[in-house]
């Protein structure tokens, strides 16, 4: 990556504020719960940023407002320095196959009545690619031909995980938004998975945002770390600076109780 | 005298293609003491939580035996469809945490009336006051015992709803706790903070308990025993001390290994890359195609148990040697 791309973002978060509005009685009884507040944050070329925090702290709400799935009350999403946010319809729709999204939920992410071919054959067609062909698509993301006549539910999980992302491999994306890609994983599975995230950032050339409640795991992939809690973020550095210098009291406590419960077994 | 043990416990679709969800399953829970079961997920963790307390679909073949509290209860290859055996045990000898605490909850119900309605069942349906029930959510480690009375499951953040769902548990005052996966959803300060009122409550309640996760750090540091179980065969059945310092099994090996070098945070060297695709494993060890100590013995029949000292035992041809 040249040095110019380096220093600009690929991805700017300033300032965004999400809230989602429930209603009690009747539609003029709305109540407001803010999921984000005035989070910022800049993502880099090349780099894999992660948002550490506790379930319902308003991590995948960042991600649906990246993706366009819900609509920010203030704030700007930056990317290539084109606010997302305040751009027509039709001009997103450009940018939107660059952005790719991998869920925490693989299961329900596949369809279930396709085989694997016609699953990935699907995206191909719709993404008009014709330099690229299945077995060489599920290559790189570590697969063998003789899954491909499989329906999802034949496969395991890590295997399906693998088809997630190379699905969202198709429209050779810049950015990948992963959420919580290993959650569901035991360790043996989550640690192939990361060790293919690592090599695919390194060989396509691809930015990550990552988000996850697992410290352990993402400081072998992350080489920065956010940590939000109730919809704000409350620090960020370089992952091995956070886990030397944690400086705000709720990072110090979820560094030290990552460290301890990792002296179970050393 | 365990308080538990279950024997040869085998569970398999009818309908359909027959497939084998878990298949000769034997283990021992004794009184006071933690029994960790792990393995990755679709490996049959819950399905045995699910078996001991009856609520599995009645589409299901079960066989096996079960033993509870020395043969007050036991169910045997026929009876495990029949819900009056397991009625006397749900609750009020054996209770059950799900992963979804805010989800396994009445939504419609104020915390304070679902826990009434579990005391109220396990003490013979005598009055209970609003007071014992302030009471007994501040033994179980509360300090706004009114807040929770008062709040329904969805005003509870997650790790409240799992304090909350632990409180339900032991309302019924069980014997034995089975927790399936409580911290999954959890971030690293809440699940300690609730780790340490489980491990607390376990000794003021005198509890024996089944901890159902995939996190190993947790199951080690937890557990007195621990159940290894791959693709729904149990490859290992072990004192927790015994297994950390050598463990039997290839897929244990591994699981440890791979453990390490996540808490050292460093990459793991060179690992299998070819998973096996699903299908049925009946016959065969199911950890075969990963093995790097596999032979074509492994793929025919799944190993004899070896018992290494009653009731521990492993399941493999050929066992990892003491480093």
């Amino acid at each position: 990556m040249e040095q110019k791309d380096k220093n600009r973002p690929i991805l700017s978060v300033s300032n965004l504020t999400i809230d989602y509005a429930f209603y009690r009685v009747g539609p003029f009884s709305a109540q407001h719960h803010a999921a984000v507040e005035n989070v910022s944050f800049k993502v880099y070329p090349g780099d894999c940023f992660a948002i550490v925090g506790e379930s319902g702290c308003g991590k995948t709400s960042i991600l649906n407002a990246i993706l366009g799935f819900v609509r920010p009350k203030n704030g700007a999403i930056f990317y290539n320095e084109q606010n997302l946010l305040t751009m027509a319809r039709r001009e997103f729709r450009l940018y939107r196959p660059e952005i790719q999204p991998v869920f925490q939920d693989f299961h329900n992410a596949l369809n279930p009545r396709f085989r694997i071919i016609e699953i990935l054959k699907e995206s191909l067609r719709i993404c008009s690619r014709k330099d690229i062909s299945i077995e060489e698509l599920i290559a790189v993301v570590g697969l063998g031909t003789d899954i491909l006549n499989y329906f999802p539910h034949q496969l395991s999980g890590g295997q399906k995980q693998r088809i997630v992302i190379a699905r969202a491999l198709i429209p050779k994306p810049q950015l990948l938004l992963l959420d919580e890609p290993v959650s569901s994983l035991d360790i043996t599975v989550a640690v192939q998975i990361i060790k293919l995230l690592k090599n695919l950032r390194k060989k396509e050339n691809l930015t990550f945002l990552l988000v996850s409640h697992n410290l352990p795991i993402i400081r072998l992939l992350a080489n920065r770390i956010a940590i939000m809690k109730n919809g704000h973020i409350f620090e960020e550095k370089p992952t091995e600076d956070l886990f030397e210098t944690p400086e705000h009291p709720y990072t110090r406590a979820l560094v030290n109780q990552a460290l301890i419960s990792c002296q179970s077994y050393q | 005298m365990p308080i538990l043990s279950i024997e040869n416990l085998s569970v398999r679709t009818r309908k359909f293609k027959p497939a084998s969800l878990l298949e000769d399953i034997s283990f021992v829970l004794n009184p006071g003491e933690t029994l960790a079961v792990i393995g990755e997920s679709g490996a049959g963790k819950s399905t045995i939580c699910r078996a001991i307390l009856g609520i599995l679909p009645k589409s299901l073949e079960i066989r096996g035996c079960m033993n509870y509290n020395h043969s007050e209860i036991e169910i045997s290859i026929g009876n495990w469809d029949d819900d009056r055996q397991f009625t006397p045990l749900r609750g009020s000898e054996i209770a059950l945490i799900f992963q979804d605490a805010a989800g396994s909850m009445n939504p419609l119900r104020k915390c304070g009336n679902q826990i009434r309605d579990i005391m109220k069942t396990a003490d013979n349906h005598t009055s209970i006051t609003k007071q014992s029930i302030l009471d007994f959510l501040s033994q179980t480690g509360f300090r706004e015992p009114d807040t929770i009375y008062r709040s329904y499951p969805h005003q509870l953040s997650g790790g409240m709803a799992q304090h909350v769902a632990l409180a339900l548990a032991l309302a019924g005052q069980p014997k034995i706790l089975i927790a399936d996966e409580p911290t999954s959803s959890l971030d690293a300060i809440s699940k300690q903070k609730y780790l340490d009122r489980l491990a607390i409550m376990k000794k003021k309640y005198d509890l024996s308990l089944i901890f159902i996760t995939h996190n190993l750090n947790d199951a080690l540091s937890l557990s007195d025993s621990i159940l290894v179980l791959y693709r729904g065969r149990a490859v290992e059945f072990r004192k927790t001390a015994d297994l950390k310092t050598s463990p039997k099994h290839p897929y244990t090996g591994d699981l440890l290994n791979l453990l390490r070098s996540v808490n050292q945070s460093r990459m793991p060297d060179e690992m299998a890359e070819n998973f096996p695709v699903g299908g049925n494993h009946d016959s065969g060890c199911p950890y075969c195609q990963k093995c790097s100590r596999a032979t074509a013995l492994c793929g025919k029949t799944f190993p004899p148990k070896t018992i290494i000292e009653q009731p521990y035992y492993f399941c493999c041809n050929y066992p990892l040697e003491k480093k």
